[in-house]
């Protein structure tokens, strides 16, 4: 059954499409409208504040939640109605991991790599070292950080197609982070796809092929991270000796600021990627002594997007 | 840390003494409108008075031919289980629980001694169950008992309370989890009754073996002996010295018995959601099975004394719903339906476990695998139903066995099972209405509990209540019929097992068309 279905989905097929997903719980709206599209074989990211709809929409691709509207197919199979057929090819690590807690880590791993149907015994035992997780302890004795080590390993250790991770690094030291980013490219070695919902920026700027962008139940930006910093400004910064005066007042481009500094003047400007080359030929021609072009972070795309919702937010808190 | 006891305590510190007190007041108000003269107390002394069967539930009588002796003697009905499981509770309440919640670390961590929170919780109990003491003794003294017994009957309440209390605070320093604490606690309180149970049932003249014989020892409302004062604050100092002393040798959110590692690897049985709810229910199961088995069995060996006594006594019988015919057979009824009680609770507390499953996000990850709902659903109540029948065979073998030592009549065991096993398809019942509740929402199945405690209460009191056929009927165990008083009521047990069935078939469709609660 597993073997037919991943012959039968190799191909262009999305591993995951959601088109305008609709759940409300009583009077809050957590998806509106939210589309997602995971290529297959892809890593992608699902980024989002919290309360943006990131779980919400994870619990409706697993068929825990029955949709207002919209419709979520894995592997082309119906998330709801499919749901048993689908389960059988992904591995699933919450945001919040409950454990049961008489059973020890390694009783748990056992337990969710059976009941996912596809452990891999050898990498399972791999798994434990690197995570250097001790399994013969009780999960009730577990920090949060161990917790999560326990359902990464179950899911890492299972030849799951499909891995969809709920913030699975929030509780991990740094080491154990560079862990999971190593275990993270030898999936995706190994042909396997991934949802990778987090809040680390780096992580996601580190592992991701593609990012959704989430915002109050709508993917508001989709796409490479290329193309998300496309449709963000570059940051230009440089050094002459005299200001750039009217130099560069051209469509697309916007000094910041104008500094003096002992060997000259420092300039920042901003640039839209369609300007970036003429704005930097203008720049080159005024000689500047030093001279970066940065492209942004996914710090700053992911602010340039929610700006608009701060600034209301402190704007409310006036009278 | 008494201080952080009752803000944050207040409301159960109040509430459950204040429910005792209030209990006990009722009995004492109930008894004198029952027992309004010395004729009618003599009928009692005579009767209730001299049963070896409320003997065993009620402890020892003294003094019965007066008001406050027979008050005494009924809040022994509910108060030797009651008053040390409020006690014990709030004990656990005010450490272990604290520690669960990871509070204690926080506390401790301040310029804040770690013996402290434990004098905390000890003070704030003690307090909470001092004041139990002196609201039962004005209340008492309100419907004209002497102050002196009253007080001297209050005193001894209280004392009784906080050797329990002792018992709490120790089993929360022992045990490594609030809920290993309750575990130690209750085998405690459980094994001191029916110990008790045996020995006030069989009349032996050893009542001095455990605390709960003690109570009724003070004879309050008589001549008052002073020994059971002295053993109880002897017994509460040692108790408390002896949790202090663990406290001190123990690491913080460590039992005193350091925990043992566990197996690396998951075994072959723990492969599916059967496998993983056998793990997380057989604590429970094998605990309430060998209380039922253990209260079956007391009930037996008393099976025969009991039968005697309402056999000459037709109004005895009467009050116990029924004749004087078959005095074995009433007795092995009573004992039929207290196993059908315990086999409810162990549904629902079964059940409870399936919705913190649910509420915890675990069932989440366990359904985000090969099996979906409705086999979860099918395998859990499948599961269920064999625990509860589990139950339901240790009880009436218990009693069986009891009852065939003492009688010497082997064909008592097949008596104590069968009038036991009549009771299962009404428990299943009980067991899948609170699964019906439990499919339409998590938050709903403690819901069933209510009608576990409707079904207790019409079992153990319809009579004494006077209820109204219409109210017993909401009893499912009610339409079983008393076997082996009367026959198995062979129509009513189809229904039951009919309306089972469709409850199952209603709760598996709603369970797969509703959302998860977490996950």
């Amino acid at each position: 059954m597993g073997q037919s279905l991943s012959e039968w989905f190799i191909g262009d097929r999305p591993a995951i499409q959601a088109t305008g997903l609709v759940k409300r719980f009583g009077s809050v709206t957590a998806l509106d409208g939210l589309d997602l599209e995971v290529g297959h074989q892809e890593v992608h990211g699902f980024l989002g504040p919290n309360g943006a709809g990131k779980s919400t929409t994870i619990r409706a691709v697993l068929g825990q939640l029955r949709l207002d509207s919209g419709s979520v197919r894995v592997f082309g199979l119906d998330a709801w109605s499919q749901a048993v057929t689908v389960h059988r090819q992904l591995a699933y690590v919450p945001g919040d991991v409950a454990l049961w807690p008489s059973l020890t880590g390694g009783e748990c791993i056992d337990l969710l790599g059976a009941l996912q149907g596809q452990q891999d015994r050898r990498r399972r035992d791999e798994l434990v070292g690197r995570f250097d997780l001790d399994p013969t302890k009780r999960t009730r004795t577990y920090s949060k950080g161990n917790r999560q080590k326990v359902a990464l390993i179950a899911a890492l250790a299972t030849d799951a197609e499909l891995l969809i991770l709920d913030e699975p690094t929030s509780g991990l030291d740094p080491l154990m982070e560079s862990q999971f980013q190593a275990c993270i490219r030898e999936a995706t070695a190994q042909g396997r796809t991934v949802l990778l919902s987090s809040h680390i920026l780096g992580e996601v700027e580190a592992l991701c092929d593609r990012v959704s962008i989430v915002r109050r139940g709508r993917v508001v930006r989709t796409g490479t991270l290329a193309e998300l910093r496309e449709q963000t400004l570059t940051s230009i910064s440089f050094l002459t000796r005299e200001p750039v005066g009217t130099a560069l007042a051209m469509p697309g481009v916007t000094v910041v600021s104008e500094r003096a500094a002992p060997e000259g003047i420092r300039t920042e400007a901003r640039a839209t990627a369609a300007a970036l080359v003429d704005a930097v030929a203008v720049v080159t021609r005024l000689n500047p002594s030093t001279l970066t072009v940065q492209p942004p972070s996914l710090d700053e795309v992911f602010l340039d997007l929610y700006r608009d919702d701060i600034v209301p937010a402190q704007a409310a808190v006036r009278p | 840390m008494l201080r952080i006891a009752v803000r944050t305590g207040y409301l159960g510190l109040a509430m459950w003494p204040l429910m005792m007190a209030a209990l006990v007041w009722f009995t004492a108000d109930g008894v004198k409108g029952l027992y309004p003269d010395d004729a009618s107390r003599l009928v009692y002394q005579a009767t209730v008075g001299a049963s070896p069967a409320s003997m065993a539930f009620n402890g020892r009588g003294y003094n019965l031919d007066t008001l406050g002796g027979i008050t005494a003697y009924e809040v022994g009905f509910f108060g030797l289980l009651l008053l040390p499981i409020v006690a014990a509770h709030l004990a656990i309440r005010h450490t272990r629980a604290q520690e669960d919640a990871g509070r204690v670390d926080l506390v401790t961590a301040a310029s804040i001694g770690r013996l402290a929170p434990l004098l905390g919780a000890m003070l704030a109990a003690t307090g909470a169950l001092l004041a139990t003491g002196l609201i039962t003794a004005a209340l008492l003294v309100s419907t004209g008992l002497s102050v002196t017994g009253s007080s001297y009957y209050a005193l001894a309440l209280v004392l009784h309370m906080l050797v329990f209390a002792g018992v709490g605070l120790l089993a929360g320093q022992l045990a490594q989890t609030a809920r290993g604490g309750y575990a130690l606690t209750f085998a405690v309180i459980g094994s001191c009754y029916v110990v008790r149970a045996i020995i006030d049932g069989r009349g032996w003249p050893v009542t001095w073996l455990t605390p709960m014989g003690w109570l009724a020892e003070v004879r309050a409302f008589g001549d008052v002996q002073l020994w059971p004062y002295i053993a109880f604050a002897v017994l509460f100092l040692a108790l408390f010295a002896a949790a202090l002393t663990a406290c001190w040798m123990r690491d913080l959110d460590a039992g005193l018995v350091a925990p043992r590692p566990g197996p690396a690897d998951g075994s072959a049985r723990l492969r599916g959601p059967l496998g993983l709810l056998w793990r997380i229910t057989r604590g429970m199961v094998y605990g309430w099975s060998a209380g039922a088995a253990a209260w079956g069995f007391a009930l037996g060996l008393l099976s025969e004394e009991t039968g005697k006594l309402l056999g000459s006594n037709p109004g005895l019988a009467q009050a116990f719903g029924g004749s004087t015919t078959k005095p074995q057979e009433l007795m092995t009824s009573v004992a039929g339906v207290v196993v059908a009680l315990l086999a409810c609770a162990v549904a629902l507390q079964g059940l409870v476990r399936l919705a913190a499953e649910e509420s915890s996000g675990r069932l989440g990850l366990v359904l985000a695998s090969r099996y979906g709902r409705s086999r979860w659903w099918l395998s859990s109540m499948g599961l269920l139903a064999v625990e509860v029948l589990a139950v339901l065979f240790a009880g009436g073998l218990g009693y069986g066995l009891g009852a065939a030592l003492t009688t010497g009549r082997a064909d008592q065991i097949q008596a104590g099972l069968s009038a036991a096993l009549a009771y299962y398809p009404a428990t299943l019942l009980v067991a899948m209405i609170g699964g019906a509740l439990l499919a339409v929402s998590s938050l709903l199945v403690i819901l069933a509990w209510v009608l576990v405690l409707w079904a207790a209460i019409v079992a153990m009191l319809a009579d004494t209540l006077q209820l109204p056929g219409w109210l017993r009927n909401l009893s499912p165990l009610q339409h079983t019929g008393r076997v082996p008083v009367a026959d198995l009521n062979i129509t009513a047990v189809v229904v039951m097992c009919l309306l089972t069935v469709l409850l199952l078939a209603f709760s598996t469709v709603w369970l797969c068309r509703r959302d998860l609660a977490a996950g």
